[in-house]
């Protein structure tokens, strides 16, 4: 890799095309296979993707000066992929595909295989047209891309924002190891507490620990005040993804989430997209770290916002919402 | 595919899928710690700070285009399948309430 568009197109477009089909779909695929204990199931999932994130970043810190940058992106793409090539022989889209039912389905009625008719189709389709009709589906996308907006920012641009104001490259790269590390455990957490006290305490919580810490280090410019950062916000970032699934489920019930959770992909795709860039854009044009700064800041109060308005996870959007199907594929009463 | 034992199929679900995550959210947020290297004027790059983020910015669009097929779903072993030649199902049924 020599010039700009090379990194675009490797790191950009096809790690972000293969990263979404092994971090998206397999999280929309295990709501699939829990009845019960969801919350535990998204956090294992959810806290070793932040493993990884400080696994790398081990690494780069361990050994950029001996491997170079090339290397750096070649040795966990090479073993990487080989390693994820070999794990999709084992995963299954559900569990009637291997003739289970899912972990807490007590049903005793004959386990149905998946269908590939049109009425299957139909039933998506119908859902989710009604679903666009609740308000709740299009501030569930607000909350992800606004809160994806705020601290994608940061995640991006946090290293290179603390060693432009003067911290030691190290320094800066543990800040954002804290922030990752703080969030290994918080995303393990919070589905499991999304899942008893419900989403919307959770990402009002959440959201708040996004914008408020961005105080400290607006105002100080002490290592302390970096770290202390990185321990709220870190909290503050992993409450917004893991949440998803246990929201869907808990405002939707059991129905089709793959539909739901990829428009809710698609605000956070947005927002995670254009926030660094926009953020890096005003920082060329400013001069000053304070543009993405200020920027992050805003767009967390809109998801603060966005989190405050949500009905009560209590009750059940659409429960309905089959009664728009067609009669004869409606449900007996 | 059934294990014998206590261990619900589930559970190696969550396994496969947090490795999974393990691989591939580590490349793409951790690259972070790389934009400095990126913005080093003396260095190999010397890009600006729009454009050091700017891949980070096509990684996350792309990651929106679950939401654009037939129905909004997808699953793994579809894309995946050709691969590994796991057999593969339609999008919609991968996304129905198994009764």
């Amino acid at each position: 890799m020599t010039s700009l568009w090379e990194f675009y197109l490797y790191f950009g477009v096809i790690l972000g095309i293969s990263s979404t089909i092994f971090t998206v779909l397999p999280v929309a695929g295990i709501t699939l296979w829990f009845r019960r204990h969801l919350g535990p199931a998204m956090g294992a999932v959810w806290s070793f993707q932040a493993i990884g994130v400080v696994a790398y970043l081990f690494l780069i810190g361990a050994a950029f000066a001996q491997l170079g940058i090339q290397w750096i992106f070649w040795l966990p793409g090479i073993a990487g992929g080989a390693l994820l090539l070999a794990l999709v022989k084992f995963f299954y889209n559900s569990p009637a595909d291997v003739g289970l039912r899912p972990l807490g389905d007590l049903g005793d009625g004959p386990i149905q295989r998946p269908r590939r008719d049109e009425t299957t189709k139909l039933r998506a389709k119908v859902f989710i047209q009604q679903a666009r009709r609740t308000a709740t589906f299009w501030n569930l996308i607000g909350i992800h891309y606004w809160g994806c907006m705020g601290h994608q920012i940061i995640n991006v641009l946090i290293v290179a924002i603390a060693v432009d104001r003067g911290l030691s490259a190290a320094a800066a790269a543990g800040v954002l190891i804290t922030q990752q590390l703080v969030g290994v455990v918080a995303r393990a957490a919070v589905p499991v507490v999304a899942e008893s006290l419900g989403c919307r305490i959770i990402w009002v919580v959440g959201m708040a620990l996004q914008v408020f810490p961005l105080l400290l280090i607006l105002f100080f410019n002490d290592l302390w005040a970096y770290y202390l950062f990185a321990i709220l916000f870190g909290i503050g970032q992993s409450t917004e993804v893991p949440t998803f699934p246990i929201a869907n489920r808990q405002y939707y019930g059991n129905v089709p989430q793959g539909s739901l959770y990829g428009w809710q992909s698609l605000g956070s795709g947005l927002g995670m997209g254009l926030a660094p860039f926009v953020g890096g854009l005003l920082w060329d044009l400013t001069g000053t770290y304070l543009a993405p700064l200020l920027m992050s800041l805003g767009f967390s109060t809109l998801a603060l916002i966005q989190s405050w308005l949500l009905p009560s996870p209590r009750v059940r959007q659409i429960p309905d919402w089959e009664t728009h199907l067609p009669a004869n594929l409606r449900p007996a009463a | 595919m059934r294990l014998k034992g206590p261990i619900h199929y589930a559970w190696i679900i969550v396994a496969i899928a947090a490795t999974m995550g393990f691989i591939t959210s580590s490349v793409r947020f951790a690259a972070a710690a790389l934009v400095p290297h990126l913005r080093d004027s003396a260095g190999a790059f010397g890009w600006s700070s729009a454009q050091s983020p700017s891949a980070s910015a096509s990684s996350g669009l792309s990651s929106g285009w679950p939401a654009l097929t037939s129905d909004g779903s997808a699953t793994v072993t579809e894309f995946a399948g050709s691969f590994s030649r796991v057999p593969c199902c339609s999008s919609s049924v991968c996304c129905s309430p198994v009764a």
